[in-house]
């Protein structure tokens, strides 16, 4: 997994991005933007739009005022491009509770136009699923199912991870576990945008916070 | 690094739903089994006239395959929205139609083809001559895909609501009621020995429209929904 992500410098950024919801305005006037190498943590209290503005990004949500912009260009005229430089986990995993956790993992090229690898085997092992490899995703715990969504996320080619509390129910080794490989990530020239409730230890990280 | 193409994608939505449907075999058994059991009432309640059941054979057989179908579209939406793939559905790179479209062949495979199956043998119980069953057939290969294609639209709109599968009956019955009506006078006009043809043509007609406009329709309520 040692490619490099993106031959060229990517962005994402937003300008004057305000989003409402059920006739609330949640934020407005929203600015910033994500390079390589970079990670973006938003934080905010409950119900402070964290979701709504990741939906939003993902071009869910179409934006009350402002814009989205991918390299340059709002994200719904280059769709195609965008999704395909786009891994993104929200509240829910993803994953299908009636297959394995190996067939899961097969199941992701229908979500990516390009496999880092195919050895699923050896991701479950780095994710810490050494021996689910034909367990149920239902049979698994909270945790467990977590790990196999950010395992899934992992084995698809994109350069932005867009990831709604991506440490939700994961224990101490977990969340050490995810950093290395959000470190990797970010090394590669990868982004990572992601939300979080909980202050994040972050070691040769240096995130840029975003308030909402 | 493996590229992997629409081809791939379709194929991977395709197995992948296709085996959950066998897995949890209530949703892809329950309503061929009331099916059966709506064919079998009408002998039982009518009496065992063998030229009122053959009169009414086709649509007896048709409207049993309409209720049928649309027991078993509650789920095809609904599971992939709360476990968060119509998510990744809608993400993917390849064309949303695609993975759409493979969900809905999907659908037919496990409620379309095994109802044809079964007509053949509820032929019989119900007195119909083998015209009339091979008729009978070819109005089913060509309608049952647009009771999938139709249901989908509904399942699409009402996804995550309460009362969802009353609604989706609500709106796909009354839309599919041209296909009712070609159908079983297709196979009426076989049994009265004239041609039907015309009546193909129209079912032909129809599945294209649906074919074509269907996924279209689902793509659009999917993104309201999600949105």
């Amino acid at each position: 997994m040692e490619t490099n992500l993106s031959q060229s410098n990517s962005t994402l950024s937003v300008s004057k991005l305000g989003c409402s919801r059920y006739d609330s305005m949640l934020f407005s006037n929203l600015n910033f933007s994500v390079s390589n190498g970079q990670l973006i943590q938003i934080e905010g209290e409950n119900g402070s739009g964290k979701t709504t503005l990741l939906k939003t990004l993902c071009g869910f949500i179409e934006p009350e005022e402002g814009e989205v912009l991918w390299q340059g260009e709002n994200i719904r005229s280059v769709r195609e491009a965008y999704a395909s430089e786009l891994n993104y986990i929200g509240h829910s995993n993803g994953i299908k509770s009636g297959l394995t956790c190996i067939e899961n993992l097969k199941l992701s090229t229908a979500f990516t136009s390009c496999l880092i690898t195919t050895d699923f085997e050896q991701v479950l092992k780095q994710f810490g699923l050494a021996g689910h490899e034909d367990s149920f995703s239902f049979s698994l715990s909270a945790g467990q199912k977590r790990r196999l969504a950010l395992a899934c996320l992992s084995i698809r080619k994109a350069c932005l991870w867009i990831l709604d509390e991506p440490f939700t129910s994961l224990d101490e080794p977990g969340k050490n576990a995810m950093k290395k490989i959000f470190h990797k990530h970010l090394q590669t020239g990868g982004m990572i945008l992601m939300t979080s409730h909980d202050l994040i230890q972050w070691d040769g990280i240096t995130p840029i916070t975003i308030r909402l | 690094m493996i590229i992997t193409t629409g081809f791939d994608a379709f194929k991977s939505i395709l197995v992948r739903d296709i085996i959950l449907g066998l897995r949890n075999q209530s949703d892809f058994v329950n309503p061929l089994i009331f099916f059966i059991i709506v064919i079998t009432m009408f002998p039982l309640s009518i009496g065992p006239e063998q030229e009122t059941l053959r009169q009414l054979a086709p649509a007896i057989v048709w409207v049993a395959a309409v209720l049928a179908s649309s027991l078993s579209l509650d789920g095809l939406f609904r599971t992939d929205f709360e476990d968060g793939s119509l998510e990744q559905i809608l993400l993917s790179p390849h064309s949303s139609m695609l993975l759409i479209s493979a969900k809905i062949l999907s659908h037919w495979i496990l409620s379309g083809l095994p109802l044809i199956l079964l007509v053949i043998l509820s032929g019989s119980l119900l007195y119909l001559p083998i015209t009339g069953v091979k008729t009978l057939l070819i109005t089913l290969l060509l309608g049952t895909p647009v009771l999938s294609l139709v249901g989908a639209i509904a399942g699409a709109l009402t996804m995550g609501l309460r009362n969802s599968g009353m609604l989706q009956a609500l709106l796909t019955l009354p839309l599919l009621l041209p296909l009712l009506i070609f159908s079983v006078s297709a196979v009426n006009n076989a049994l009265k020995g004239l041609l039907v043809s015309g009546e193909f043509y129209f079912l032909g007609a129809i599945l294209v429209l649906a074919l074509t406009l269907a996924p279209l329709a689902v793509l659009s309520a999917l993104k309201i929904r999600l949105g």
